[in-house]
C-alpha cells in the first residue's frame, strides 16, 4: 500500500494502535531501572544479612567482664581468662570451635566437643561463654538443653 | 527521522514498574521495630539469653527489668549464696518468707505431693552426700543414703499458716529446679511490666516465648541432642507463649571411678537418676514445666508414661538406651526428630 492509497481510516487505526506498543528505548529504561532497584535493594540488605562468621567470646574475671567478638576464624588457639584460670579454644576452617583446655573440675565443656553456629558452648565454672552471635533465617530463637 | 519499531505492548511497562517497587520497597531490611534487641551473657550461675522485640528504649528497659528481677530471685532462693534467705532457712530452721520464697515453698509443696514425691526439694542431703555442692564427687555407702532418705519429704517442712516454716533438723533444701521456673516467670512479668510484649528468654537452657514476632513466624526452638554436637534432637514450632524445659544427665554431675552420677536424684531410693539422657517438656507456664520435666526424668519409664498420660504432657524422652519416644500429647508438637 503506497501512500498515496492510504486511507483516512489506516491513520485513524495507526494512531490508535502506535501508543499501544513499547520502543527499544523503552525497554532499555526499564531494564536500567530494574538494575538500579536491585542495586539499591543489595546494598540495604548487605549490612543486615546476618550470614556472616562471627564469634563473640566473653569471659569474666575478677568480676570483670570481658566482651570479644571475632570477625575472621583464629588461627591459632586463644587463651581466655575466667574464674578458676586460662581456658583454651581452638576454630576450626570451618569456624567451628572447641575448649581444648580448662581448670574446671569436670571438663564438660571439652567434653561438648566442636560447636557450630547456632549453638553457643561455655565453661559455666570458668565463666566463659562462647557464641555465634550471627543470625541465619532459618537458626532457631533457641536451644532447650 | 527514524522511527523506532514498537515491541511489547505499553501496559508491561506497568509490570515492570511493579516489580521495581516491589523490589525496593516491599523487601525493605528489617527495621528497628523488627530487629530484636538481644541480651546474651552470666547471670548468677547460669547462662542468660533474653531477646525483646520493640523500639529499641523498650526493649531494652524490659531486658534490664527481665535481668533484675532474676537477681531479686536469686537474692532469695540461692542455695549457695549464704545471705539468701534460703540459706538463713537451711541455717536456722525458721524463717518468715518474703513476697518472693513464700510461693516457691508453697509452689514445693504442691509439687512434692503431684510428683509423688519426686520433685522434691528436700533431695539437697543427697546431693551434699555426693559431693555436688563441694566438688568432690563421691558414691556414698547405703548406710549415708539410708540417713539421708529419713530426712528427705516434704513432711520436713511445717508452717504455721503458711506465715512461718520450719526446718526439720538435718534436712536441707535447695530450690535449684522450681527456682529455675520462678526465675523465668518473674523475668517475663517484669517484661510485661516494661511494655514489652514479644520477648524470649532462655536462662540456662529453660525457655519461655510469648507474642507475635514482626516477620510472623513461629517461635522455633531446637532440643539440643546429648549425643551429637552439631545436630538437634527434635525442633518445636509455635506462635502460643510456651515454656520448654530439658532435664539432663550431661551438664550437672560429678565423676566418680570414671562414671557419671546426673544431678537428677530419685528421693525414694536416693541413687542418681538414670532412666534418661535427657527428657525435654512443654507447658503454658515455665514453673510446671520444671517440676513435669524433674519428676519425668526421676520416675522409672512405666510411672513416667502413667505421668505424662495422667496430665496430657506434651513431652520428648531419651533414654538412655533405645530409641526416642514422645507422650501422646507430645506427638504433634515436635517434629524433625532424630533417632
Amino acid at each position: 500500500m503506497t501512500e498515496l492509497f492510504r486511507s483516512d481510516n489506516d491513520e485513524a487505526q495507526e494512531r490508535r494502535v502506535a501508543p499501544r506498543f513499547l520502543t527499544m528505548t523503552d525497554i532499555r529504561l526499564c531494564v536500567f531501572l530494574v538494575v538500579i532497584s536491585l542495586m539499591t535493594w543489595l546494598a540495604s540488605r548487605s549490612g543486615n544479612s546476618g550470614s556472616a562468621w562471627h564469634c563473640r567470646v566473653v569471659s569474666i574475671a575478677s568480676s570483670r567482664t570481658v566482651d570479644r567478638v571475632f570477625s575472621t576464624i583464629p588461627a591459632s588457639p586463644l587463651e581466655v581468662s575466667g574464674r578458676l584460670g586460662t581456658s583454651t579454644l581452638e576454630w576450626d576452617k570451618m569456624g567451628r570451635v572447641r575448649f581444648i583446655a580448662s581448670p574446671c573440675p569436670h571438663h564438660v565443656c571439652i567434653g561438648q566437643g566442636w560447636t557450630s553456629p547456632p549453638f553457643s558452648v561455655a565453661c559455666v565454672p570458668n565463666g566463659i561463654l562462647v557464641e555465634f552471635p550471627s543470625r541465619h533465617p532459618n537458626d532457631p530463637d533457641g536451644i532447650s538443653r | 527521522m527514524s522511527v523506532e519499531t514498537r515491541i511489547l505492548p505499553w501496559w508491561s511497562i506497568g509490570i515492570v514498574g511493579i516489580m521495581a517497587l516491589y523490589i525496593v520497597f516491599g523487601s525493605q531490611p528489617e527495621t528497628e521495630l523488627e530487629q530484636p534487641f538481644r541480651y546474651s551473657g552470666f547471670l548468677m550461675d547460669s547462662i542468660a539469653n533474653i531477646t525483646a522485640y520493640g523500639p529499641r528504649p523498650v526493649a531494652s528497659a524490659a531486658v534490664d527489668a527481665a535481668l533484675a528481677a532474676m537477681r531479686r530471685l536469686d537474692d532469695a532462693a540461692s542455695f549457695h549464696r549464704p545471705d539468701s534467705a534460703l540459706a538463713r532457712l537451711n541455717r536456722d530452721r525458721k524463717i518468715v518468707p518474703d513476697a518472693i520464697l513464700a510461693p516457691i515453698l508453697r509452689a514445693s509443696s504442691e509439687a512434692a505431693v503431684i510428683s509423688e514425691g519426686y520433685c522434691d526439694p528436700t533431695f539437697a542431703v543427697l546431693h551434699r552426700s555426693y559431693g555436688f555442692y563441694d566438688g568432690h564427687g563421691r558414691l556414698p555407702p547405703d548406710s549415708e543414703i539410708a540417713a539421708d532418705l529419713a530426712l528427705i519429704g516434704w513432711s520436713r517442712m511445717t508452717s504455721e499458716f503458711e506465715q512461718t516454716f520450719h526446718l526439720a533438723s538435718g534436712a536441707l533444701i535447695d530450690l535449684g529446679g522450681i527456682g529455675g521456673g520462678f526465675a523465668l516467670q518473674m523475668a517475663a512479668d517484669a517484661m510485661r511490666a516494661a511494655s514489652c510484649t514479644t520477648f524470649f528468654i532462655d536462662d540456662g537452657g529453660d525457655l519461655w516465648m510469648e507474642g507475635s514476632k514482626p516477620d510472623k513466624t513461629p517461635w522455633r526452638i531446637a532440643v539440643r541432642d546429648p549425643r551429637s554436637d552439631e545436630r538437634s534432637l527434635a525442633m518445636i514450632e509455635t506462635y502460643e507463649p510456651l515454656a520448654v524445659s530439658t532435664s539432663g544427665d550431661y551438664e550437672r554431675f560429678v565423676e566418680v571411678d570414671g562414671r557419671r552420677y546426673g544431678h537428677i536424684m530419685d528421693p525414694h531410693t536416693g541413687r542418681s537418676a538414670a532412666w534418661y539422657r535427657s527428657v525435654t517438656v512443654l507447658a503454658s507456664d515455665p514453673v510446671t514445666a520444671e517440676i513435669q520435666g524433674l519428676t519425668l526424668f526421676a520416675m522409672p519409664p512405666a510411672e513416667g508414661r502413667n505421668f505424662a498420660d495422667k496430665y496430657r504432657i506434651p513431652a520428648l524422652f531419651l533414654p538412655a538406651s533405645g530409641p526416642v519416644w514422645l507422650t501422646a500429647a507430645g506427638e504433634n508438637r515436635f517434629s524433625e526428630i532424630s533417632q
